[in-house]
């Protein structure tokens, strides 16, 4: 067998150089984020140029901002497994395999149903 | 929550950024601090991340993409550097060249498909260092031109994969190398394999080389 020619080879320096222009230019056309001084100037030039991106109404106000993502956060935390049987997922399969539901279980289910639907009143 | 009685819109963001890393002694200036950072570089970022998200993330990516980037940058503030520069203009760019590293951190997330991406560690590492500043020889602009019909010029394919790629594959920058996860979701979305992935990559940068030269050399002969 023949050998391979080098046409898979990693990039050589002058390809490297012109890679680097071909990222410059993605660089102006806002398809990479400018993480350089030079860069950001650059960007901030052109975003002034050019047409202005109306902020969309959920970024104008900065608490709002802050308090959606503390929420979307508390909600990942209460996804996670509790360390006992109180997760809803336990608290469905115990009832999926017919036993008696302990009446703590089933107290503690009413309060979080009714905290729930307080919740969703709250809300509205 | 918005404290009225404090004003720092005086405050440099290097004491804003201090502010925040004092969340634990007093929240409500923190926070107050974050709006004020917030405000002063909101419409920066978002300008940044939904050009860069164009076409490529769905119509909320920007805004989550923003929004993140400047929570991130609340956790994070304690690993700003400002590498020397004290001068307002200098600084505020390197402040967004900052929260250009930590949008691109969760960016490139995203782009692995990582559905915790809320949840994952930004390289502190990464982002305490002082940003290089690898900048290529001048171009000049007809060469720009050319560069820029070059890119046109290729396959929406190409130009994706670029985009892409160069998210992970920055010339002159340390610890690139696009991640075998990152090219096999290109390959997914693409409907071919990963190995394809790169060789696109190669034949793209060729195919502008090869455009460029064309018309250099027709130009010259």
């Amino acid at each position: 067998m023949g050998k391979k020619t080098h046409k898979n080879e990693e990039p050589s320096e002058e390809f490297e150089e012109f890679e680097l222009q071909v990222y410059e230019a993605f660089l102006a056309r806002g398809w990479i984020i400018p993480q350089i001084d030079a860069d950001v100037s650059r960007a901030e030039a052109e975003m002034a140029a050019g047409e202005r991106e109306e902020l969309p109404c959920e970024l104008r106000d900065p608490y709002a901002a802050l308090r959606r993502s503390s929420e979307s956060r508390a909600k990942v935390i209460s996804l996670q497994p509790a360390e006992d049987y109180e997760t809803p997922e336990q608290l469905a399969r115990a009832a999926r395999k017919g036993k008696d539901i302990p009446a703590e279980i089933e107290d503690r289910m009413r309060q979080d149903r009714e905290a729930a639907e307080r919740e969703a009143t709250d809300d509205r | 929550m918005p404290d009225r009685s404090l004003d720092l819109s005086q405050e440099t963001d290097e004491d804003l950024l201090v502010f925040m890393t004092m969340r634990e002694d007093d929240l409500s200036v923190a926070n107050e601090a974050w709006a004020e950072f917030y405000r002063r570089h909101i419409e920066y970022i978002y300008g940044v991340c939904s050009r860069v998200t164009r076409g490529i993330l769905a119509d909320s990516g920007p805004a989550d993409l923003a929004q993140e980037t400047f929570i991130r940058a609340y956790e994070k503030a304690g690993t700003f550097n400002n590498g020397g520069v004290k001068d307002p203009d200098g600084l505020r760019l390197r402040v967004r060249a900052w929260l250009g590293k930590i949008a691109q951190n969760i960016y490139s997330d995203i782009l692995r498909g990582r559905r915790d991406a809320n949840e994952t560690a930004v390289d502190r590492e990464e982002l305490e260092e002082t940003p290089e500043q690898v900048q290529g020889p001048p171009a000049t602009s007809a060469y720009k031109r050319l560069l820029d019909e070059a890119i046109n010029n290729l396959s929406e394919k190409k130009q994706h994969v670029l985009r892409v790629t160069y998210q992970y594959n920055q010339p002159g920058r340390k610890h690139q190398r696009l991640p075998n996860h990152v090219a096999e979701e290109l390959a997914k979305t693409l409907s071919t394999t990963s190995d394809n992935i790169r060789q696109l990559r190669r034949r793209a940068l060729r195919e502008v080389k090869q455009y460029i030269e064309s018309r250099t050399d027709a130009k010259s002969g």
